[in-house]
């Protein structure tokens, strides 16, 4: 047993510590005298200390030592070619115990990904001869290739994973996430679905996330629900988040918060999808509840956005925007591909002022998320925060045409072109679209409401918010009714609505600034109305005032009388 | 697994029904943690919730997935209760995307659960301001479950006018069955058909007996079935030392007829469900409306059938007296000994018996059930078999001569059911009409007689009930419409016994209350304090009534008793604000309030008792917060719009205060008071004729009113009317002769007609009246002089109050007086001082 026995040893053992220092000192011993170690033994020596130095993170490193085994491993070829003879078993022997070239690059294309060099991490896996590749070559490989944007090979690659090992979900998933038909998908693990018991829900499954993948949030909705309903996936946490997920993409807040709350409760250690969750909540003004939850999540790991992410929302609702903006590209820093992380930075920048950046942010982020509305509403507000109008208009136009004609679409465009008093009509017939499809959706009925406002239409626009408020209640629909009222001089219900309103959301400054509003004004009206009153009835009031004068003589009177008694 | 679990269930089932929570929350958690089915995880969370843990349901319940109904509502019960009202909706009607269910989707969904479901959905609406849709849901509820009363209640306290007459009748429960029999429902519904029957005896029955029954129902089973499958002899063991606790005291004759009846379902069920075995739901729901939809049709006829007989008799109130009477002397023995336990709920049993086996595999539902012994609720409620049924003693009658065929009879039936069904129906169990059909000629031939007994006497019970509950839906009706007198009226004529119930009692004397007359309100509260010492809901309102009587004896004493008994209750510290508010302790009086608020944040009553005192206190900002909380608890609170129209009147807000008078009017329409009000303040926005109009319509409502009469008589005053005036102060010296201000405002009129002599004695008469109150007039008057500018508003202001004030310090007699001011319980008579 010699030397190179005892270092591989301990790196099986997993003492990399200590392998790192041996093979450090054996490396130069065998760089001092070439004669020491034979070109296998010094091969293995410098994949060992790779490997030694990939478990203490120092990929950079660890990819150059690498590199160099690599290096080695074709010498040691070529001159075993050259002397295939000599020492026929014992090379053989030695040969099966050497590291996989294979592995090598592997670990090469590892390095590359970690250290965000994908352009490296590609050609070095794409050079392994695609009948050696291993399901986990291919599936990095196809990560990158999707990252990359080579959809071709990213799809040949996926579907090389699952060829192999037909229940590998994630590569399900990459292979609907570049648009591969679910039913295709579906036929690549059938044969395994059918063989094993209790796997039906798989297609289902598959079904659902082809949905997802297509945009059509509904029918996902429906599709995870259904599988939800079986007891054999009650509870399951992943299937929660998604369907949250799916929620709030479809613009359903109160079912999105429901479905996180309940998967976070049963997986106090949840991060996957937590940033949307801790958005949605500052988004509703439960600050305090994102304070709590970024708190947790940072305990269970800092290295990951979403804490960050939840942490940069709380800032960003408590308007401490350049915190929020740092907080953003912490995130970012972690995970590029953390589209929330985008959204804040974004939005931060937005609010800063710095408009051009954050546009760079949204754009970022609806590549990531093509079918996310909320990074097309953030570009937009972007466009209109400059002044374009037009880009803003196109934008929204794109939307409508790209992703269908729903309510939340309808009411983006609306939103664009109430902006731009030329087109307030089309603004208005959109609305009433929206509003026909989605008769409570929330977003649309508060422009129309405005649109109404602008336009002085008041009892138009109080049937309209009665009517929404039939179904719902809601604490800005409430305070814009009253705000309504008060245009109409319905005082007592506007005071009855701001009320409501305020028990809704005791911290809804507008609500209270229309009522504080109203009792003032309250009494310039009541002002007013006795200026008029002073005109018309001029005489009968300062007949008052005489009597009240006429009255104080009298008790005069009075007291003169009581002085005399 | 099923069958394993059910000793467990049972045994829980089973502590929960003898109060022992700590037992069953703790099996249940130990079946939970060895099953986690989703029914383990309800009988859990129902015995966290029954042992008063609501947040510990709800953090359960909320952790899963909730599928089926009865979690679902159970859920939504606890968001309502930790109000998270907003989730509680989104738990019941939440749909994808927005979309509501519909409430029929609601009742398709919970089944006989709707009309609980929607009445709790109407709570939630309410809440939240969707008055429209919360009365809509208490309607359906009620339509559904006419017993239900809280739901009436509760559609009476948002304004809506439900007409009782509607509500409370059985024919609407026969519409639904019927409805829901027709094909289009199907099987899903059948069990709903037990809903009405189940519920005409849930109202009958305390549930722990039931509960208690359907324990055994589900011990039994259990073991029947182990002996049959030659378990474990452990578990068997384990199970017999279960029941036996229970079957001792119950199985005097009935156990072993009930042993046997429950058996047949339950064993149909094994038979049925044993091949199905889907999962531990699936059976119970899918199979068992077989077994009702037999018996069902022919019930329903019955139902019918008696119906057109038996609804004309017991309209006629004073019949019913009489018939009650007999009632409780001649019957009541003969129902307790064998109705209660034998005849009169046995053939209800055969039909709750099939529903029960369903409800085992879900079981909060609590079946109701034969052998409950007689206790109190039975007892009253065989009254009402007596008061409604045409003659009791023909019912003992015919009950006792058929006590004895009924059981061979019933037990041919049930076999002949099972066979009828075991072999034949299997194969075509959806066709349910076709088997309804042939049961029903099996069924006819042998059973109808001794239903049509049952039923007529069941429905002679529901009816009574019906029609009891009317009228106290009447008189609620009238009192929240604040038609005070003619609650009075409906509620005296209920037959004594109800009447003299805490309940009823404090619903009168809250119509006197509001009628302002204390006097009578106090006798009838002192009343309820009698029949029921233990009875909190109302004695704010006793407390306030004892306020303007300034009774601080009593009032300090109820104070003591009731914060003694109950320290989580709100009115038991708005009883102790009040008495410290007598005694002018404001400060205190102020924090005992709160401390009502701090123990129920709903209770609207107390934010504006404690805005009265902060008015006292001079505080007006904080008052007019809390008259806006208790509005926002509580659209129809009235006196907190009183309050806040008050308050802008003291600022001179005229407008605002009209505003909220006149919204405060809207509420209670038959209030004088208000009108007054009203009047003082068009006075004071220069609208004098309207002033007049409002105070003549105030006058109309009440003519004895001597502060309407007083403000009329200055408005005149103020509008140099002075022969109107004059004439108005002479009435009003006949109503109360012994008022100083009378004399004072006639000495004024005297003054300004020339009269000095008059005018001089009549003031000397009202400082010899009330010398300290006069004295008070002048001082003011001096100070007028030195500071004009609070001149006229103050007067009217003022007068009246300290006339009240003056007045209840003098003598009771006069209670019209300070009645009509301090009805609202302002005491602003306190600032003159």
């Amino acid at each position: 047993m010699n030397v190179i026995d005892y270092v591989r040893d301990m790196a099986a053992a997993g003492l990399h510590s200590n392998v790192r220092i041996m093979s450090s000192l054996l490396l130069t011993m065998s760089n001092n005298n070439p004669e020491l170690f034979s070109p296998s033994q010094k091969y293995q020596l410098l994949v060992y200390h790779a490997d030694a130095l990939f478990h203490d993170k120092e990929y950079r490193n660890a990819a150059c030592k690498y590199n160099m085994a690599l290096q080695q491993k074709k010498v040691l070829s070529k001159t075993s070619k050259v002397r295939p003879s000599t020492g026929g078993t014992a090379s053989s022997l030695q040969a099966q115990s050497l590291p996989s070239e294979i592995e090598v690059k592997y670990k090469i294309a590892e390095c590359y990904t970690i250290l965000k060099l994908d352009k490296d991490a590609i050609p070095v896996l794409d050079g392994i001869p695609s009948r050696q590749r291993t399901p986990k070559i291919n599936m990095m490989l196809a990560n990158l290739y999707r990252k990359a944007g080579q959809e071709r090979s990213a799809v040949t690659s996926y579907k090389e994973v699952l060829r192999q090992c037909p229940l590998a979900l994630d590569a399900i998933i990459g292979l609907l996430s570049l648009s591969v038909k679910g039913a295709e998908v579906a036929s690549m693990t059938m044969d395994v679905i059918q063989t094993i018991p209790n796997l039906d829900w798989l297609s289902v499954w598959i079904k659902a996330h082809a949905f997802i993948h297509a945009g059509d949030n509904l029918r996902a909705i429906n599709t995870i629900c259904s599988l939800e309903k079986k007891s054999l996936l009650r509870d399951n946490v992943d299937l929660l988040v998604t369907l949250a997920d799916l929620y709030f993409r479809a613009g359903d807040t109160k079912n999105s918060i429901l479905k996180f709350e309940q998967a976070q409760m049963l997986d106090p250690y949840l991060i996957k999808g937590m940033d949307v969750y801790g958005y949605l909540m500052a988004r509703e003004g439960h600050l305090e509840d994102v304070e709590v939850l970024g708190g947790r999540l940072f305990n269970i790991s800092d290295q990951h956005a979403e804490p960050w992410v939840i942490s940069g929302c709380h800032s960003f609702y408590s308007k401490r925007y350049s915190r929020a903006l740092y907080l953003g590209a912490k995130a970012i820093q972690l995970n590029s591909n953390s589209v929330q992380a985008l959204l804040l930075k974004g939005a931060a920048l937005r609010n800063m002022g710095r408009v051009q950046e954050a546009i760079i942010h949204f754009r970022e982020a609806i590549r990531l998320a093509p079918c996310r509305l909320d990074c097309y509403e953030g570009l937009i507000d972007c466009y209109l925060a400059s002044n374009g109008i037009r880009e803003a208009m196109g934008m929204a136009n794109n939307i409508y045409k790209t992703l269908g004609a729903n309510a939340q679409t309808l009411t983006i465009l609306a939103t664009v072109c109430l902006e731009d008093p030329m087109t307030q009509e089309k603004a208005k017939t959109l609305l009433d679209k929206a509003l026909a499809q989605r008769p409570d959706y929330i977003k649309a009925v508060v422009k129309k409401a405005e649109l109404l406002s602008r336009e002085q239409n008041y009892e138009e626009g109080i049937t309209l918010l009665r009517h929404a408020l039939a179904n719902q209640s809601d604490c800005v629909l409430h305070r814009m009714l009253g705000d309504f009222l008060v245009a109409v001089n319905d005082y007592q219900e506007a005071m009855d609505q701001y009320s409501i309103a305020l028990s809704l959301d005791p911290n809804d400054q507008k609500s209270l600034e229309g009522m504080q509003k109203m009792e003032k004004e309250e009494s310039p009206t009541e002002a007013t109305v006795e200026e008029d009153g002073d005109d018309m009835e001029g005489s009968a009031d300062d007949g008052d005032l005489e009597g009240s004068d006429s009255e104080a003589a009298q008790w005069a009177d009075q007291e003169q009388w009581f002085g005399m008694q | 697994m099923t069958v394993l679990q059910e000793p467990v269930q049972a045994a829980v089932w089973h502590a929960l029904n003898h109060y022992a929570y700590r037992d069953a929350a703790f099996l249940a958690e130990r079946l939970y943690a060895e099953v986690h089915s989703e029914e383990a995880l309800f009988l859990l969370a129902t015995c966290y919730y029954r042992s008063g843990k609501a947040y510990k349901a709800y953090r359960l319940l909320k952790g899963h997935s909730c599928t089926t109904p009865q979690c679902k509502y159970l859920l939504a019960k606890c968001c309502v209760d930790l109000s998270k009202l907003a989730e509680g909706e989104q738990v019941l009607t939440g749909g994808v995307l927005n979309k509501q269910k519909s409430q029929d989707d609601i009742v398709a969904e919970f089944g006989d659960l709707a009309c609980y479901t929607l009445a709790l959905m109407g709570q939630i609406y309410c809440k939240t301001d969707r008055l429209a849709k919360g009365s809509e849901c208490y309607q359906k509820s009620l339509s559904l479950n006419p017993f239900l009363w809280s739901p009436f209640e509760s559609l009476c306290q948002i304004g809506e006018k439900p007409d009782p007459d509607q509500l409370f009748k059985l024919t609407s429960l026969q519409n639904f069955s019927s409805s829901i029999s027709q094909p289009p429902v199907g099987l899903v519904h059948t069990p709903s058909h037990n809903v009405c029957h189940r519920q005409v005896e849930t109202v009958l029955m305390e549930t722990p007996q039931d509960t208690l029954e359907l324990n055994r129902l589900n011990l039994e089973s259990s073991n029947s079935k182990y002996s049959s499958l030659n378990m474990d002899s452990s578990v068997s063991y384990i199970d017999a030392s279960v029941i036996s606790p229970d079957s001792v005291p119950l199985g005097t004759g009935s156990s072993l007829l009930s042993k046997q009846v429950q058996n047949k379902p339950k064993s149909g069920r094994s038979l049925l469900g044993g091949p199905a075995a889907l999962s531990p739901l699936t059976p119970s729901f899918g199979i068992l409306p077989l077994e009702p939809s037999p018996g069902d049709p022919s019930y329903l006829q019955n139902f019918t059938n008696t119906g057109s007989v038996m609804e004309p008799p017991p309209s006629g109130a004073p019949q019913k007296k009489s018939v009650a009477r007999i009632g409780q002397t001649g019957t009541k023995s003969v129902f307790a000994q064998s109705g209660n336990s034998r005849d009169v709920i046995p053939v209800p049993f055969n039909q709750t018996q099939t529903t029960a086996p369903q409800t085992s595999a879900t079981p909060q539902v609590l079946s109701p059930t034969i052998a409950a012994p007689p206790n109190v609720q039975p007892r009253r409620s065989s009254r009402l078999f007596t008061s409604a049924s045409s003659t009791a003693k023909e019912n003992s009658k015919k009950l006792k001569m058929k006590f004895p065929t009924k059981i061979p009879n019933r037990k041919t039936k049930s076999k002949t059911s099972k066979g009828g069904i075991t072999p034949s129906n299997m194969n075509d169990s959806i066709e349910i009409l076709k088997l309804d059909s042939s049961i029903l000629s099996e069924g006819k031939a042998n059973v109808v007689t001794p239903q049509l007994q049952a039923f007529t006497l069941q429905k002679a019970a529901a009816d009574g009930l019906m029609s009891l509950m009317r009228e106290m839906g009447k008189g609620y009706l009238a009192l929240c419409t604040y038609n005070c007198k003619e609650a009075i009226n409906i509620l005296s004529q209920l037959p004594s016994h109800h009447y003299n119930t805490g309940w009823v009692l404090g619903q009168i004397g809250r119509a006197h209350f509001e009628l302002a007359e204390y006097m009578q309100a106090e006798r009838i509260f002192s009343e309820v304090r009698r029949i029921e010492s233990y009875q909190v809901e109302g004695m704010e309102i006793y407390s306030t009534t004892l306020w303007h009587l300034q009774k601080d004896v009593a009032l300090s004493a109820l104070s003591k008793e009731l914060t003694d008994m109950d320290k989580n209750s709100p009115e038991a510290w708005c009883v102790a604000g009040n008495c410290f508010s007598l005694q002018r302790e404001h400060d205190i009086a102020i924090k005992f309030f709160q401390r009502a608020i701090q123990v129920d944040p709903s209770f609207a009553y107390a934010y504006t008792l404690l805005g009265h005192e902060f008015v006292l206190t001079e505080e007006l900002e904080k008052a007019l917060a809390c008259f806006r909380n208790a509005i926002r608890v509580n659209t129809r609170h009235y006196n907190a719009w009183y309050g806040l129209g008050m308050i802008y009147y003291k600022q001179e807000k005229f407008n605002l205060a009209e505003i909220h008078f006149k919204k405060a009017l809207s509420i209670n329409p038959q209030s004088s008071v208000l009108l007054c009000h009203i009047g003082v303040v068009q006075h004071a926005l220069k609208k004098s004729d309207h002033a007049l109009e409002t105070l003549n319509k105030a006058i109309d409502i009440d003519p004895k009113n001597p502060l309407c009469k007083f403000h009329r008589a200055s408005i005149l005053f103020a509008n140099e009317k002075y022969k109107a005036a004059l004439q108005e102060l002479e009435e009003l010296k006949q109503i109360v002769p012994k008022e100083s201000l009378v004399y004072f405002l006639i000495g004024k009129v005297y003054k300004k007609l020339g009269q000095t002599h008059l005018a001089l004695m009549n003031f000397s008469w009202a400082m010899d009246l009330d010398p300290k109150g006069a004295n008070n007039q002048i001082k003011e008057a001096i100070d007028k002089r030195y500071l004009p500018d609070d001149d006229e508003p103050v007067t009217p202001d003022n007068y009246p109050y300290d006339s009240a004030e003056a007045e209840a310090e003098e003598s009771q007699e006069s209670s019209m007086t300070d009645a009509d001011d301090g009805q609202l319980h302002t005491a602003e008579s306190d600032e003159v001082f």
